[in-house]
């Protein structure tokens, strides 16, 4: 999305909304239209409907703290359109006290849970939110950690000197160490949740069979920390309320205190399963920033990766999803050859799962004389044994009987919850954002985007069955176009000049010195570029500030999104069909909770 | 629908043929990868003078802030390192790493290198905490594939 | 304004500036950014560097903005391509012979080299030939060592030297490739304000030597604080490792004390806080110290302190280093819980009269002054004080105005000082005379007829304009201070109406001290207590058997061989504070370890009262806690427990409970401080009395 293409969009809503709109010309950035908190529900139905063509996908409403200026918060919405392959950014802007402004849940469901968050993390009040209560924080929680004045707190590392003197903190803080004392305990509206939770404890004795179940955070097919609240009438699930927020890590505030190349190590962290996504997610959005463009060669190895990536993790849920359904061998097959790719990651990076390769600015070294010929027996294998995992599954009638016709989601709701990636092909919607925004040349590879037809558990299936051979397609394609040359920017006032240097060039070792530790210093301004991963939509929203640290670095995860459709999913389900319907949307629960 | 059966049946029995691709650890180990970035060593000189000059530029690159370096003055009688300063104190908290080897990127004189051990394994919190006395190789010369690492990122 | 502002154009921002201004300020002003190494807004510029260049519209070549003023209509450029290639040009030349040192320099991290020539150098070398080598690094004096590799020669420290400390220890030797920055030979660079040039070196050509590697910035944590060296309240940056160990002391200029700079010996004398530290609390058992749990000791020293108080043989004297919540604890446990009249903060013998040095003076006439005065001041008295040892810093002061603005200064002491190179006349008085002095001084000012010899500085004195006097705490110690007072009042009369008088305290908190009343004042109920050097007398003779002492510092000031044969005699004797003192050979019943200004919040009022804040740097060393709140635990023990149970709730009790401290609130007070009531206050008191 060009600047330009912004200014359009903003001239037409000049006519529309007058006084009410303007323009954000921030250097660096997409630009992005301003909206006064009064018209924001108007202008969103407007963008959704009318303007450009209509954007009719939601992918995120992220806040940002402005501490020291009136008005305060940035609220950044995210808007794509799945027809004309392109989104829009627009603002509105809160101010303390009390910063508040209308949901816009009833024009774009997805944002219910985006809302939540801000909600939780900024103390934003979003007007006419059906449920607004926190998501990711306990809600006995104080205060907002996403707010600038929010002390970091945790705890000091130990060394020898000072091994005696910390103690390991514990939550909640004993009486009298509170560190967050002075931070009022938020006031929760009565939500679906505690409804459900009190009317759990009537139904079980109601006598017709209706109770309320826990299901997780501890349970081996929800796929980590997930807790799910289903209410039930016998077996069938009439209501379904997702509780996240177990594993989370403040993955974005840790982020704004660490500098660009420190906070790359905490994306590898926050999807486990797709590492190299995230790392390219990230780097992407700061080489926007900064304006950086990574050398051929590290661009097409970049492709290699992600591909690699979304392969490894597709294995990694057909495996256990097979085995939730009780076909156990096809987990054993999947991870064989998982670690085949994982092999290939440690080969490069020295690691196999948190890699921290892609890093701005290119790839933290080139690959090792090994990586193509072990690259090359893994292309050879691995159609063969895709093709044996279909044996086994795809026309086994156990298989069929358990995933067709369940979890079924229509394109519509799909598209309105800002459901992404395979779980939003599998309902026919043919949006993927390599084909829709290309990044790292992927406009050039010739590749297939698979959809289903019936939104349903089978079909989820059937696309990432067939995205892994699309994967395998552009991985050829990439090593054919693999040349010599360097890996990494010629930009040394942010990639650090070669080692060979600093042992004779007085430049290069200040060079060195001030990127490795104290950071390469990124100008003000917004970073952001949608990406594919194996699991949806993942974009980094970086606020920059003229310093080495990201002032914001907002993550906007597939699997948050996609999770929020799940009580749609699950309506009118048994439950055994929720172990199914989790295992097909392919949550991580550490990219959900951060 | 019975001949899906058999077809899947046929896979599985297939594997029975198949070489295993599991090991058995820890009587097998697979071998690491030539960058394998786990436990940390530091590493000596040919005259066997410590590479660590005590710069703390590792510590400054690490996202865990989980090194600690406390320098002091080489004198001619008791020279650690080459020039003036060395680490008086080198230590690494191992739980709070997460073995991403910038410190290995940044150090300027190849003194911290990540190997290839993993097995790191312990009873209590303050084992944790690598010295210069775990850390610091004895002999100087290590094994061959760190000097071959060294090579490769251009150090000296 | 009634100046006429000048307008000129720097990167299309149009600036309006006083005349005079030189364009690198006027630019700071319009937020723009030009790099500099020579340039210092407290030195004379010499645009040495080349660093600062602009392109100034009509001017053939570029300019230095350092040295270049502002001009009407001037159009200014900083960051066209002609600067650029000129500032890569000068980083490439600075670095051809800077050596290849980041790593080991104590100045990496927070380098203006580094970060100009991250921000504006090039970032590949050219030059492909040998460096030039010095052996490093000197040490050139007791604090600095100096690397001639890594100068890049903006003079700054040379400059110091010459302008700011008037120490003329350094010196630029040889020219072009050989220039060096060094000492004379044979001399040391020991000046007391040589640590400034660590500050001032903008690489790390000067280093400090005690603070040698003491860590990088990211290792290293800052807290706000306030030196406790003397009574001036120069305001320092503490930096620390750990959160568990002082590394460092940096100035943090706060116009009202420092003016920008330390001296020496309090930028370096930070060592009592990390070693030789009482860290747990110790109690007498069987002619021997033994540790002992925090409620043991507590009990003992409060069973001490309650039987000696009944008995009214227990003298308390606390120390002027600790801050004003625990001055004011101590003074609260001991005026309301043990009923004890005998209370001070000194033990050397003080005129009676001259105990209150603010009130002395005040009641000569004088109207209190700050520090600042002395900038604006036309002429400067000092009477009985040696500034460049007692406050260095207010010594820099004093030759700022007399060098710079041609202040008049004036030196009464018993002997020359080292402001008296500086001094239009120095006035001696011998031991004995000092009133009579001061009193000939004041005649020949009120009238030229009465000048004995001393007509000229009569007659400098009688000039119009501000004027200030600088007077020592040591005037206390005559024993004719009485008499002094007279003379004062005479001089003050002599100077004329609005003469600013600011007392020079001893330590860092007497004014707290004095202002909390820590000395013994006429009581209604009790009558008068002893004096510190009177309840040292008393013990000697028996009459007082327990001392508390919270400190060591008001016995330093004592005759020895009295307080050794106090210490004999006493029955009983508690101890609070940071170090157990080297010379007390007896045991203490219980020694209670209190935290030094590193580990905890509270106050210091400096010595012409303006009240503030330091911050807690790093935990309390072992098991030391804050004096407060171990008085706080001794009320408690003596079943009077006081309600204050924060630092914050002790200050705002203290400050409702002191007249000089009305008004003030903990979180207005900052990082740089408030003036305290008591000048006003003591100025309506004089004024009302006169």
């Amino acid at each position: 999305m060009e600047f330009e293409q912004t200014r359009r969009i903003f001239e037409k809503a000049r006519e529309r909304f007058g006084e009410d709109v303007s323009l954000s010309d921030r250097p660096n950035t997409e630009g992005s239209i301003v909206v006064e908190p009064s018209r924001i529900r108007d202008f969103t139905r407007w963008v959704r409907d009318e303007a450009d063509g209509g954007f009719d996908f939601f992918g995120e409403v992220c806040a940002t703290d402005f501490l020291g200026r009136s008005p305060r918060f940035d609220l950044t919405y995210t808007v794509y359109s799945t027809t004309a392959n392109r989104h829009l950014h627009y603002k509105t802007r809160v101010d303390d006290p009390d910063p508040q402004v209308d949901s816009v849940v009833d024009i774009y469901p997805g944002a219910g849970w985006h809302e939540r968050e801000i909600f939780d993390m900024f103390g934003v009040r979003f007007n006419g939110h059906p449920d607004l209560r926190r998501i990711l924080m306990p809600e006995h929680w104080r205060g907002h950690p996403l707010r600038k004045d929010y002390p970091l707190g945790g705890e000091e590392v130990q060394f020898s000197s000072n091994f005696a003197d910390i103690t390991p903190q514990t939550l909640p803080p004993a009486p009298g160490e509170d560190i967050f004392l002075g931070w009022d305990v938020l006031e929760t509206q009565p939500s679906s949740y505690t409804q459900l939770l009190e009317s759990g404890a009537e139904l079980e004795h109601d006598g017709e069979g209706r109770m309320v179940i826990n299901m997780g955070p501890q349970h081996p097919s929800t796929h980590g920390v997930l807790r799910l609240l289903l209410e039930l009438d016998g077996e069938n699930v009439v209501k379904a309320v997702p509780d996240i927020g177990f594993l989370h890590t403040g993955i974005e505030k840790t982020g704004e205190s660490l500098n660009y190349q420190q906070a790359l190590t905490l994306t590898d962290r926050m999807d486990y399963l797709s590492p190299m996504g995230n790392n390219l997610a990230f780097s992407l959005s700061v080489e926007k920033l900064i304006g950086l463009e990574p050398p051929e060669r590290a661009t097409v190895l970049r492709v290699i990766f992600a591909e690699l990536t979304r392969i490894q993790s597709h294995l990694v849920w057909l495996g256990t999803h097979a085995l939730d359904l009780g076909a156990m061998s096809a987990f054993f097959y999947c991870f064989r050859e998982r670690d085949q790719i994982l092999d290939m990651f440690e080969m490069v990076s020295g690691v196999r799962m948190m890699t921290s390769y892609i890093c701005p600015g290119g790839l933290r070294e080139d690959v090792t004389d090994d990586f193509v010929p072990a690259l090359e027996r893994f292309l050879k294998v691995f159609p063969d044994r895709l093709g044996e995992y279909e044996t086994l599954l795809t026309r086994n009638p156990i298989w069929l009987e358990r995933t067709q016709g369940v979890g079924k989601i229509s394109a519509e709701d799909a598209v309105a919850y800002g459901v992404s990636g395979a779980s939003l092909r599998g309902s026919g919607v043919r949006w993927d954002v390599r084909k829709a925004e290309p990044y790292c040349g992927y406009e050039t590879y010739d590749f297939e985007v698979p959809v289903g037809t019936n939104g349903d558990v089978y079909d989820r299936y059937l696309c990432r069955i067939e995205e892994m051979r699309q994967s395998h397609r552009i991985i050829r394609q990439a090593l054919s176009r693999l040349q010599p040359g360097p890996v990494q920017a010629e930009e040394r006032k942010v990639v650090p000049p070669p080692k060979s240097e600093i042992g004779q060039s007085m430049e290069s070792l200040i060079h060195h010195f001030l990127i490795t530790t104290i950071g390469f210093v990124a100008p003000p301004g917004e970073g952001h570029v949608p990406t594919e991963t194996g699991r949806g939509l993942l974009s980094f929203y970086i606020v920059g500030d003229g310093s080495p640290k990201p002032y914001r670095m907002r993550a906007r995860t597939p699997s948050f999104a996609n999770l929020q459709a799940l009580p749609r999913m699950l309506e009118g389900c048994l439950v055994a069909d929720a172990v199914a319907t989790i295992g097909s949307i392919d949550i991580v629960l550490g990219e959900i909770d951060r | 629908m019975f001949v899906e059966f058999v077809k899947g049946l046929g896979i599985t029995l297939r594997q029975v043929f198949r070489k295993p691709t599991t090991v058995n650890y820890p009587e097998e180990k697979r071998p690491p990868s030539a960058r394998a970035r786990w436990r940390h060593k530091l590493l000596r000189h040919e005259d066997g003078l410590e590479r660590c000059i005590g710069c703390s530029l590792c510590a400054g690159a690490c996202p865990a802030h989980c090194i600690n370096v406390v320098a002091a003055d080489n004198t001619d009688e008791d020279r650690k390192s080459p020039g003036e300063r060395y680490a008086a104190v080198y230590e690494i908290n191992m739980l709070r790493c997460i073995f991403c080897g910038y410190c290995e990127d940044a150090c300027p004189t190849g003194a911290i290198v990540l190997g290839p051990d993993y097995e790191l394994a312990d009873f209590d919190r303050a084992s944790f905490i690598y010295g210069k006395d775990r850390l610091l190789v004895p002999e100087p010369g290590e094994v061959a594939r760190v000097k071959k690492r060294l090579e490769e990122r251009e150090i000296g | 304004m009634s100046e006429e502002l000048v307008t000129l154009t720097i990167d299309g921002v149009t600036v309006r500036t006083a005349p005079g201004t030189l364009l690198v300020e006027a630019a700071a002003q319009a937020g723009i950014l030009i790099p500099v190494y020579c340039y210092h807004p407290k030195l004379a510029p010499v645009g040495a560097c080349r660093m600062c260049l602009v392109e100034v519209e009509g001017a053939p070549k570029l300019i230095a903005s350092c040295t270049t003023p502002v001009r009407e209509g001037m159009v200014v450029y900083t960051d066209n391509q002609r600067v650029k290639k000129a500032r890569e040009g000068i980083l490439e030349f600075l670095l051809v012979h800077h050596p290849l040192d980041c790593p080991v320099c104590d100045k990496g991290g927070e380098c203006p080299l580094q970060d100009f020539t991250y921000q504006f150098g090039p970032s590949r070398s050219r030059f492909r030939y040998p460096k030039r080598h010095w052996d490093k690094p000197l040490q050139i004096g007791p604090n600095i060592l100096l690397d001639r590799e890594r100068c890049i020669m903006c003079f700054r420290c040379v400059r110091f030297c010459e302008e700011i400390s008037h120490h003329r220890q350094l010196g630029v030797f040889r020219r072009g490739n050989n220039q060096e920055i060094g000492t004379f030979p044979g001399q040391p660079f020991d000046s007391r304000f040589a640590g400034n040039t660590i500050e001032l070196c903008p690489v790390g050509a000067l280093t400090g030597a005690p603070t040698r590697f003491f860590g990088r910035t990211w290792e290293v944590g800052h807290t706000p604080s306030v030196c406790t060296g003397c009574s001036t309240g120069c305001n320092i940056r503490v930096d620390t490792r750990h959160g568990s160990e002082v590394v460092r002391l940096w100035s943090r200029e706060n116009p009202a004390t420092d003016d920008g700079w330390l001296c020496d010996p309090g930028r370096f004398g930070y060592g009592f806080v990390n070693e030789g530290r009482l860290e747990e609390p110790l109690v007498e058992s069987g002619g021997q110290s033994v540790s002992a749990t925090w409620q043991q000791a507590i009990a003992r020293a409060g069973a001490v302190l309650e039987q000696h108080a009944k008995a009214g043989t227990l003298g308390i004297l606390a120390s002027p280093r600790m801050t004003s919540e625990e001055l004011f604890s101590v003074s609260k446990l001991a005026r309301t819980v043990l009923k004890v009249p005998h209370l001070d903060h000194t033990a050397r013998y003080v005129h009676p009269a001259a105990v209150d040095l603010r009130a002395f003076a005040a009641s000569a006439g004088f109207t209190p002054g700050t520090l600042r005065d002395i900038q604006d001041a036309r002429q400067i008295i000092t009477i009985g004080v040696d500034l460049s040892r007692e406050q260095p810093v207010t010594d820099l002061r004093v030759k700022k105005a007399v060098t710079q603005r041609g202040a008049h200064l004036v030196v009464v002491d018993a002997e020359e000082l080292e402001l008296s190179a500086f001094s239009r006349h120095t006035v001696l008085w011998q031991p004995g005379d000092e009133a009579a002095t001061v009193m000939s001084l004041a005649n020949a000012v009120a009238s030229p007829s009465e000048a004995n010899g001393m007509r000229a500085v009569g007659e400098l004195l009688r000039q119009e304009g501000p004027k200030v006097v600088l007077l020592g705490w040591r005037i206390g110690e005559s024993p004719d201070a009485g008499r002094i007072g007279e003379s004062l009042a005479a001089l003050a009369q002599a100077l004329g109406p609005g003469t600013r008088c600011v007392t020079i305290l001893r330590h860092c908190n007497s004014r707290g001290a004095l202002d909390l009343g820590i000395y013994p004042a006429e009581d209604p109920v009790s009558g008068r207590g002893m004096s510190g050097e009177e309840m040292l007398r008393a013990a000697c003779e028996g009459r007082i058997r327990a001392l508390w002492l919270v400190g060591e510092e008001p016995l330093q000031d004592a005759d020895p061989g009295l307080v050794r044969r106090a210490m004999d005699n006493l029955e009983a004797l508690v101890f609070q504070g940071w170090s157990l003192p080297s010379w007390l050979e007896r045991v203490p019943d219980a020694a209670l370890p209190s935290t030094t200004f590193a580990e905890m919040d509270g106050t210091f009022t400096n010595t012409h009262g303006r009240v503030q804040r330091i911050f807690r740097a790093i935990r309390p060393k072992g098991k030391s806690r804050p004096g407060w709140d171990i008085v706080n635990d001794l009320a408690q023990a003596l079943g009077h427990p006081f309600e204050s149970r924060t630092v914050e709730a002790v200050f705002e009790e203290m400050c409702a409970a002191t007249p000089a401290y009305r008004g003030l609130a903990w979180n207005a007070l900052g990082v740089a401080g408030r003036e305290s009531q008591a000048d006003s206050a003591a100025a309506a008191a004089a004024a009302a009395q006169g």
